[in-house]
């Protein structure tokens, strides 16, 4: 948030300075609110001001998480031909900024070496990942197994070439252990000639040879080798030689030790034979020991691990005897010492250089030793004692140690001024997190402060707010006794009466610097990021019903936070918790804090933790030097461990030139140079960079499907204009759900028009059904309706109304009080003992036959559900002191607007129906999610509904038709509402429809009822649980059982897999099969010469389509952090939202089950439009540029007239797009292309609706 | 037949659940269908079998056992493995296999796509069949190999979601609570065993009658605290709230009323034992109205939809002890069975509370309506109608009775106290239904919690007869095996004391709250807002436990850790430096573990030092290799943080339980206990 520019001036007065802070800290905070309204945003709105690349890199470094797909997902879309190679070049060519063409090494591009590592992975491994990889998982039995079948092969062969050569060298110029030397890369050689040279004893030659397994032929040249290698004595050397080699083979291979079975064995293991001599080859290019060899470099067995172990062991029980770690001289100091010692004089010099003499090991001085140089170098003060007297100083691997410590524990408290808290550096430390104690009780207070009704004893004082609530509260918990506990009340009985002042109070003991509040506070309100993002949803809202704000909230958090640590502190080290407090300690103990440190964050070696875990827990002050010897060990682990190492460089190396296809040959070729350019390259391009460009090859790949689909429709699609009457329109909304739809719609009869429209139908309203207790707004988010229409019954069924009203009534009235009664301890008691064997019949009906039990319960329920015909109040009244409909004008104004922006202004058909949308399913906390994003995560049928009786009315048609839009008399609108989750379509005010209209609508009904059984037989391909294959019968039952099954966490499947937006004519896309992934807009650009209907639709489209497909994207890429998680844990808290299990933060964005499918991609908005006309548009409009010049939307002009396509590139503009030239498929309808697929399909043209 | 009916049904579940085991173990990955159809079936095979056993046990009027194997067989302890039904265990299987079905039926939609799929469906069926062989157990023993079998896939379920760290939290909380409460009921077992010197449930309680008081009490309270663990219940309730973390539809079947009943589902059965402890039943009715008063009171301050759920199961599983101390063990089997179905059925439906429940502002503004006359008389009306069976039957205590009658008044003050809160509630309901004034709200709450009770105590008198003698679900379960309760009628009417007292002073409670603005000062506002902080804080239950058990056993252990290391390893000779490459090698094979597969082979040990240095070392070799496989196995492969986060709870536990020294003082203890029992 440090990156955020600060708009306007910080303001002086402290308090103003705080909630500036406050403000400005809260919008990283997720912007969800109450969940029965959920509105999809972007997941980051909060850094929207940034490019999409570089706000994701901010929201990893401060919310954490990934902000694109793991790699691992993108390699498996590429093997599974979703992201072409071609496709990854280009986005590599385009935004790596590597110089691809530059050779690192002979034959090697830079272009070589990044791909393979984009393509295949080329990672570091610890060291112990490496004893793993090798040991464990055999990675030098065998090659990487994603290698590419030719590379494979050629490698393979390379190695078998190799192997053959080495066997014809034996007998020639080599003995067996030179070519076993050369596999392995042990001086097998020198090591047998060194132990013949010591005296061994001698065998016979010939029986060396047979035991060897040299063939006769090759006998004569073998002596002749053996007896350069040791002219003394050949017999010896061929003894010793069958010896060692026996043993090495048995301990590599497990394997005889003879030129046969070795051959043999080699011959059969290519790969491992490929695998081991590369490994190896990558060691020698840096002389490095194979760490996991079986033997050592004296050619003596070892156990890796126990040595290393033992090893480290012993050298902490020398320094701890010592005193201290010694230090290394080189020779030349060595020499400078003895010199010094030889001018040994009386007293206490003699004494200082008798204990230098007896510390003074070959190369390395002990502690004491090394007190007495310094004292002993103090008394001859020449040039030489300085001078050494500095190198000691640089040398001491205990100085260096305390630098380093005293580093980290500066670092550590600078970071309280760069964005990190008290808890975050205790925490580091302690490995306490305050968060645990402090969250129980933010999440208790929340909960209870805002609950909206699942509470049966509400907190009282709710009005006060909740800074006065909590303050209450908190004084009357019980008081245990505890120290603690009385401290927290006195620290109660202090706090200021405005929270703003205990916020600042807060700070103060904390001792936060001014400067650092902004940082500091967002931090922390990060810590619990749903609860303080609803908290600030219900401050900008304006829902003030309890008073609640940021402010308050951390009031009580900070106070609560800073008595943890503060009894934290002091429980550790006896320190205040407070900035001062630490750092006068954390400096004064550099060696416990980096101790602490890396014990804490996990990276402390095994063997040091235990000894640092019981120091953290020792209050003796005698066993305070441990920390010190600690520290020492710890510095000499980092130091052994630095530098060039067979874990890092060989092995990467090693997996390199596999993916390179380079034989072990050519890599010994290489220079330690070229290696080291090679792994250069590989460090310049971090995994991290990778995914960028995955991403933008993943979009770009489906967006040349995309526009190549459109490219070939051209000319294909009807209705461009309309030479005749369509027999009817059909409006739906843009949602991609509907894409399906439309599309069976048309294929039904091609003379039908559909089109496709924000689906509140340009009325924002506040709208309140028959049955709903207030209104709510049904319009875009951002939009604040000015218009409140109801849902009355009309004037003839008041009897019917009185009935229902008193029904539902009573039926509520019954189930409150159940819900009461279950809760209460009496009431249960016997309510349990009376229904509770009864409930087995709903409990059984319900799971086992969801759509059965369903009926039947709905057949029960219909004689208590008197239905009552209605009207909405459309037209104009005063009521209670609010408006409540629309003027004639205000109608006309509406209807006028959504007509042009359809580009419907001329030939109507008989009957226009306009679809809203919603979704109904048992069970889901998220349904409101799957409602329609125009109105608001409501229904959208109320608005449809409304649109048509406003375009039915005869006054609002007589001022259209003076704007030039002339609607004829046998034109009839009906609104109608269609239930994405079981398909069913209900059509309001059928009773009015002229006589004349009667028949066409009872068509276009029947029609529709087949459209929605393609439809589902559709959707069905996508879920897991329908029948495969069904008939479109069987997969609309399907559907509808899905919306009152219980078990199902997927009713449907809401708006995964959206990916594009084409705003245009319906003849750019109709015939085109878009898998319902793509909004659609109609808008005509014939109609709209100076692109003012284009800036409406786009200024409502852009902000709309790219929240929901962003917060589909963020969901999907990391579910856990930026998506809520499994629905199958979810726990609903307050009416508010949902959480995890009992106790957890409260889970923003979509669940797992939403977005499984989803394929997250950043939305390309296809306009048909001309550049000029999008380019004006895009320079007049700032949430525009934001939007698509940061890269969050992609844009892409179609020309309306030559078809051609252009793809807007921030900072080049629009590019031409060149088709890539092969025919798509054509299939003669939707179903033939989709049927027996279940996954993601391509764009295909559909043959049915071919006419010009 | 039958015979083979009853060891078949829960053996399929095992069955299955090892079958999906060992293809699991062996790398297999198994399509969702064939692994829920496999879960399912076996499931639904012994629900078909129970339902039958059930009926030849009604229809013969004798209980069956049939006998599979000796299992142990040592000096006189011999322990078979051998099953007995009668109408309770009958009972018992049939609802258990029902809910099982139900509840893994449920998963295969709900579960769908989830990493741990075949782990859910596999744990889900070996809980059925721990389950079965827990109520179907004949003897002591089998029971408590089912109950601990059961325990564990409540651990293993609740930590499903490994990766979260309060999920873990909350398994281990769980585990660790129980694990408490069983150390009592294996004590209590072995009184049993002591005692009588056989553990089969027929032999022990035929010899019932020969026990002393104070042996019978210690042998109930034994079996008590078991209970009172797995049932959740004061002072262990800590952990059932905690324990909602898990998928829903496993908190269904294991908190919704199948797994927490084994606690009452043991009392019941062991009800000749807990007749002859008489304190012991006075005890176990003290916690079980405590326990129901806490999880009621509780219960109203929560505010998400799972933790209501789960105090209202410990009131109501609290109520069933209730039941039991008070003798009237049928009317706590009928509730058990009641409740556990409905309770499924409100866990199963916990998402769609949304659905379910409007937004209620708080009325914090009521406004100030004054009672009329007529509606105070109506009230008074109320109160002294259903005053009149109590009183007249208050005073008839006969000889039972008169043992309950100090309990009994405690009983009543708390529940009394606790319950001020029925009316209030409901007169909120029904004002938000209906609007207008308070005053007639109040009216038609009255209205509906008279006719809701009244047929409440109408139909518990004629169709249901929890209570009743000779009602038909007490003849239904008065098989050979089940005594008829004798002091039902104080039952009903220590209950009716409890509805009476709730009704007034919750109606009473209503008025005050909805009438006063809540900034009133006043005493009794006062109280009533510590009441509601107290409550928020689960009345500090979590805190106490803190503070007085785990703290003490933390610094305990750290005691006897440093004892260990500066004195016994001194002493012992046992060199440091080995231990730590031992630590050294644990790390290593961390790592191994994490990377998803095992090592085919022992590998030598770091260099060992002396036959105790060699001993120590292959055994934790052995014990790491154990650990790997069964964390590995268990918990799903190739999740790195798994192990982690699991071993790292567990191993803080470990630091301080399984040190020698301590485990040491336990077995002694336990001897001791033993010895001044003989």
């Amino acid at each position: 948030m440090s990156t955020h520019n600060h708009a306007h001036e910080t303001p002086r007065d402290p308090r103003e300075r705080l909630r500036h802070e406050v403000e400005h800290a809260s919008h990283l905070l997720a912007a969800q609110g109450p969940i029965r309204t959920f509105v999809h945003h972007n997941t980051l709105h909060g850094l929207q001001h940034l490019h999409f690349d570089d706000a994701i890199r901010e929201a990893e470094r401060v919310l954490g998480g990934q902000g694109y797909l793991p790699v691992e997902t993108f390699r498996r879309l590429h093997v599974e031909g979703r992201i072409p190679r071609d496709q990854l070049l280009r986005a590599l060519e385009e935004l790596s900024g590597l110089p691809l063409t530059e050779k690192p090494a002979a034959n090697v591009t830079v272009r070589d070496v990044v791909m393979a590592h984009l393509l295949h992975g080329v990672d570091r491994a610890s060291p112990s990942e490496l004893a793993w990889e090798i040991e464990g998982r055999g990675a030098l039995g065998r090659l990487r197994g994603d290698l590419p079948a030719d590379v494979r092969a050629q490698l393979l062969r390379k190695a078998h070439d190799e192997l053959e050569r080495g066997v014809a060298r034996i007998g020639v110029e080599w003995t067996i252990s030179d070519w076993l030397g050369s596999i392995t890369g042990l001086d097998v050689a020198g090591h047998v000639t060194r132990v013949a040279a010591s005296g061994g004893d001698a065998g016979g030659a010939e029986r060396a040879l047979r035991e060897l397994g040299i063939p006769v032929e090759k006998r004569a040249g073998y002596v002749e080798l053996a007896q350069r290698r040791c002219p003394s004595g050949p017999d010896a050397w061929l003894h010793l030689e069958a010896l060692t080699v026996s043993a090495l083979a048995e301990r590599h291979w497990s394997v005889e030790g003879n030129l046969p079975s070795l051959q043999r064995h080699f011959r059969e293991h290519v790969e491992a034979y490929a695998a081991e001599t590369l490994w190896r080859a990558c060691l020698g290019i840096w002389a490095l020991e194979d760490p996991t060899s079986p033997t050592d470099a004296a050619l003596s067995p070892r156990d890796p691990h126990g040595g290393v172990a033992e090893q480290a062991w012993i050298h902490a029980e020398e320094m701890e005897a010592a005193g201290g770690p010694a230090v290394t001289l080189t020779s030349s100091q060595v020499a400078t010492v003895q010199a010094l010692l030889t001018r040994a004089d009386e007293g206490d010099h003699a004494r200082l250089c008798w204990t230098i003499q007896r510390e003074l090991r070959a190369a390395e001085l002990g502690r004491a030793g090394l007190e007495a140089l310094r004292t002993l170098l103090s008394l001859h003060a020449d040039e030489v004692a300085a001078r050494l007297q500095e190198e000691l100083r640089t040398q001491d691997p205990h100085a260096r140690m305390l630098a380093h410590a005293h580093d980290v524990a500066t670092s550590l408290m600078d970071g309280l001024a760069h964005g990190s808290t008290h808890r975050d550096v205790l925490l580091a430390v302690t490995g306490v997190d305050v968060n645990e104690r402090v969250h129980p009780r933010m999440l208790e207070l929340c909960s209870a402060f805002l609950d909206g009704g699942m509470a049966t004893w509400r907190m009282p004082g709710r009005t006060l707010g909740l800074y006065d609530a909590w303050r209450n509260h908190a004084s009357h918990v019980l008081d245990l006794g505890n120290p603690d506990d009385q401290e927290l009340k006195s620290a109660l009985a202090e706090l200021p009466v405005l929270p703003v002042d205990a916020v600042l109070q807060s700070l103060r003991a904390l001792g936060v610097e001014e400067e650092a509040w902004g940082g500091y506070l967002g931090r922390i309100l990060l810590q619990l990021p749903g609860w303080g993002g609803m908290i600030s949803w219900m401050e900008r809202s304006g829902r003030r019903e309890r008073s609640v704000d940021l402010v308050q909230f951390l009031a009580v958090r900070l106070f609560l936070e800073r008595m943890e640590i503060a009894r934290l502190a002091r429980r550790t080290w006896h320190v205040e918790g407070t900035t001062e407090g630490l750092r006068q300690y954390f400096l004064t103990h550099p060696e416990e804090i980096v101790v602490r440190r890396e014990l804490f964050s996990g990276s402390l070696p095994e063997h040091l933790a235990e000894t640092a875990r019981h120091l953290c827990h020792d209050e003796n002050p005698r066993h305070r030097a441990g920390w010190t010897s600690l520290a020492n060990l710890l510095w000499h682990h980092h130091e052994i461990t630095g530098g060039i190492s067979a874990h890092d460089h060989a092995w990467r190396l090693f997996h390199l030139s596999q993916l390179l296809g380079l034989g072990a040959e050519e890599v010994r070729a290489l220079t330690r140079d070229d290696a080291t350019a090679l792994l250069r390259v590989l460090d310049g391009f971090p995994v991290e960079k990778h995914r960028r460009i995955w991403q933008a090859a993943y979009e770009s790949t489906y967006r040349d499907q995309v526009l190549d689909a459109l490219w070939q429709n051209r000319g294909r699609g009807r209705w461009k204009d309309r030479p005749t009457r369509p027999r009817a329109q059909i409006a739906f909304c843009i949602d991609d759900r509907e894409e399906s739809f439309r599309r069976h719609v048309e294929e039904i009869d091609p003379e039908y028009e559909t089109l496709g429209v924000a689906g509140f139908f340009g009325v924002a309203v506040h709208y309140q059904g028959l049955d709903d207790e207030a209104a709510s707004a049904r319009c875009p988010l951002g939009v604040n309706p000015q218009h409140h229409v109801r849902e009355v019954a009309q004037e003839d069924a008041g009897r019917q109304m009185a009935r229902h009203r008193s029904e539902s009534r009573w039926q509520q009235a019954v189930s409150d009080v159940l819900w009461e009664l279950r809760r209460s301890l009496v009431g249960s008691y016997f309510l349990v003992d009376l229904v509770g064997a009864v409930s087995a019949v709903p409990l059984l009906g319900r799971v086992a036959f969801p759509g059965a039990f369903d009926d039947v319960a709905n057949r029960v329920r219909s004689p208590m559900n008197t239905a009552v015909p209605t009207r909405l109040t459309v037209d104009a009244r005063e009521v209670d002191g609010r408006r409540s409909g629309f003027t004639t004008a205000e109608q006309a104004d509406r209807v006028e607007a959504t007509l042009r922006n359809m580009g419907l202004t001329s030939g109507f058909g008989a009957v226009v129906l306009l679809f809203g949308h919603g979704s109904i399913s048992v069970n889901n906390p998220h349904l409101s999610a799957y409602d329609c994003g125009a109105c608001g995560g409501n229904h959208g049928g109320p608005n449809a509904r409304l649109f048509a009786a406003m375009a039915n009315a005869p006054e609002v048609r007589a001022v259209l038709a003076t704007r030039g839009i002339v609607i004829p008399d046998d034109t009839w609108f009906v609104g109608a509402e269609h239930n994405t989750c079981n398909e069913l379509l209900t059509y309001y005010d059928t009773d009015v429809i002229p006589a004349s209209n009667k028949q066409a609508f009872a068509e276009l009904v029947k029609d529709m009822e087949e459209a929605r059984r393609r439809s589902a037989h559709e959707r069905a391909r996508r879920f897991r649980s329908a029948p495969r294959n069904p008939t479109p019968e069987r997969a609309l039952r399907h559907v509808q059982e899905r919306a009152v099954d219980l078990s199902q966490a997927r009713p449907e499947l809401g708006h995964a897999t959206n990916a594009c937006a084409v705003v245009g004519r319906r003849s750019l896309t109709r015939g085109v099969f878009l898998d319902r992934r793509a909004f659609l807009i109609s808008y005509d650009a014939t109609q709209d010469p100076t692109g003012s209907i284009l800036e409406r639709i786009l200024m409502a489209v852009g902000p709309v389509g790219a929240g929901i497909n962003l917060e589909y994207y963020f969901s999907t890429v990391d579910n856990l952090r930026f998506g809520c998680g499994s629905k199958v844990v979810h726990n609903v808290n307050g009416l508010l939202g949902v959480m995890d299990g009992p106790r957890s933060d409260l889970r923003t964005g979509l669940p797992k089950q939403m977005v499984e499918i989803h394929e997250p991609m950043r939305l390309q908005m296809i306009v048909e439009a001309s550049t000029e006309t999008l380019g004006a548009i895009y320079g007049r409009q700032k949430p525009l540029q934001e939007l698509i010049g940061n890269a969050w939307v992609h844009l892409v002009a179609v020309d309306p007239h030559s078809g051609e396509a252009s793809v807007f590139t921030p900072g080049r503009g629009f590019v031409p797009w060149t088709p890539p030239g092969s025919a798509l498929p054509t299939v003669k309808a939707s179903s033939d292309w989709y049927r027996e697929k279940a996954d993601f399909i391509p764009p295909a043209l559909i043959q049915g609706d071919r006419h010009a | 037949m039958l015979d083979v009916v009853i060891l078949l049904v829960p053996a399929l579940p095992l069955l299955a659940a090892a079958l999906l085991g060992v293809l699991w173990a062996s790398g297999r990955t198994l399509a969702e269908r064939t692994v829920s159809r496999m879960v399912c079936g076996a499931i639904g095979l012994s629900l078909v079998g129970s339902a039958f056993a059930l009926t030849q046990v009604l229809t013969l009027h004798h209980g069956v056992e049939v006998r599979a194997w000796r299992w142990l067989e040592s000096g006189r302890f011999t322990v078979d493995v051998a099953f007995l039904v009668d109408p309770l265990s009958g009972v018992m299987m049939t609802l258990v296999s029902l809910l099982c079905l139900v509840a893994s039926w449920f998963a295969r939609n709900y579960m769908h796509a989830e990493a741990g799929f075949t782990r859910f469906f596999a744990l889900v069926s070996l809980f059925a069949g721990a389950m079965l062989v827990l109520v179907m157990a004949n003897n002591y023993v089998v029971m408590f190999a089912g109950w601990e079998l059961a325990g564990i896939c409540s651990y293993l379920l609740i930590g499903y979601q490994h990766e979260r760290t309060s999920a873990v939290q909350g398994a281990t909380r769980a585990f660790i609570t129980k694990r408490v409460a069983e150390v009592a009921l294996v004590l209590g077992i072995l009184l049993v065993f002591v005692q009588f010197g056989t553990v089969d449930y027929t032999r022990v309680f035929g010899a019932v009658g020969g026990l002393s008081t104070e042996m019978a009490n210690v042998m109930a309270l034994c079996l008590f605290l078991g209970a009172a663990g797995k049932a959740a219940q004061l002072p262990f309730a800590t952990w059932l709230p905690r324990a909602m973390e898990g998928p829903t539809p496993s908190s269904a079947l294991f908190y919704g009323g199948t797994m927490v009943s084994a606690g009452v589902y043991l009392v019941i059965r062991s009800q000749p034992i807990f007749n002859a402890a008489p304190n012991v039943l006075v005890m176990v009715a003290m916690v079980g109205v405590l326990t129901a008063v806490y999880g009621a009171l509780v219960g109203w301050v929560q505010t998400d939809v799972k933790s209501i759920l789960a105090h209202s199961v410990m009131t109501q599983l609290g109520l069933m002890f209730l039941a039991c101390g008070l003798g009237a063990y049928t009317a706590a089997v009928h509730h058990l069975v009641a409740h556990a179905v409905f309770s499924t059925l409100l866990f199963l439906t916990a998402p769609s509370i949304l659905l379910r429940l409007r937004d209620a502002s708080p009325r914090e503004h009521g406004d100030r309506h004054q009672m009329t006359t007529p509606q105070w008389l109506f009230i008074l009306g109320v109160a002294g109608l259903m005053a009149m069976p109590f009183v007249s039957g208050w005073w008839e205590t006969d000889e039972r009775g008169a043992a309950f009658e100090d309990a009994g008044h405690v009983l009543l003050a708390f529940g009394a106290k606790a319950a001020f809160g029925t009316v209030v509630l409901s007169s909120r309901a029904v004002q938000r239904a209906f609007g207008g004034p308070l005053g007639s709200s109040v009216l038609r709450v009255m209205v509906i919690s008279l006719v809701a009770v009244g047929l409440a105590v109408a139909v518990q008198q004629t169709v249901l007869a929890g209570g009743i003698d000779q009602g038909w679900f007490q003849r239904f379960m008065g098989g050979p095996d089940v005594k008829h309760g004798d002091v039902a009628p104080l039952l009903l009417h220590a209950l009716m004391l409890v509805l009476l007292v709730a009704l007034t002073v919750g109606w009473l409670g209503a008025l005050y709250f909805d009438r006063q603005q809540p900034e009133v000062h006043g005493a009794l506002m006062v109280r009533l807002r510590t009441l509601h902080a107290v409550a928020l804080r689960r009345f500090h239950l979590e805190d106490l436990q803190e503070r007085w058990l785990v703290a003490p056993l933390l610094r305990l252990g750290r005691w006897l850790d440093r004892v260990d290391r500066r004195v016994i390893d001194r002493a012992m000779g046992t060199p440091g430096p080995a231990q730590q490459v031992r630590s050294v090698l644990a790390q290593w094979e961390e790592h191994v573990a994490t990377g998803g597969a095992v090592s085919s082979e022992g590998r030598g040990l770091g260099p060992a030092r002396g036959l105790m240095g060699t001993l120590a070392e292959v055994a934790a070799a052995f014990s790491s290799a154990l650990e790997r496989y069964v964390i590995g196995m268990l918990v799903g492969r190739g999740v790195p943080q798994t192990s982690g986060l699991l071993g790292r709870a567990l191993n803080g536990l470990e630091h301080v339980v399984g040190k020698p020294v301590v485990l040491g003082a336990v077995v002694a203890a336990g001897a001791l206990m033993l010895l001044g029992v003989r």
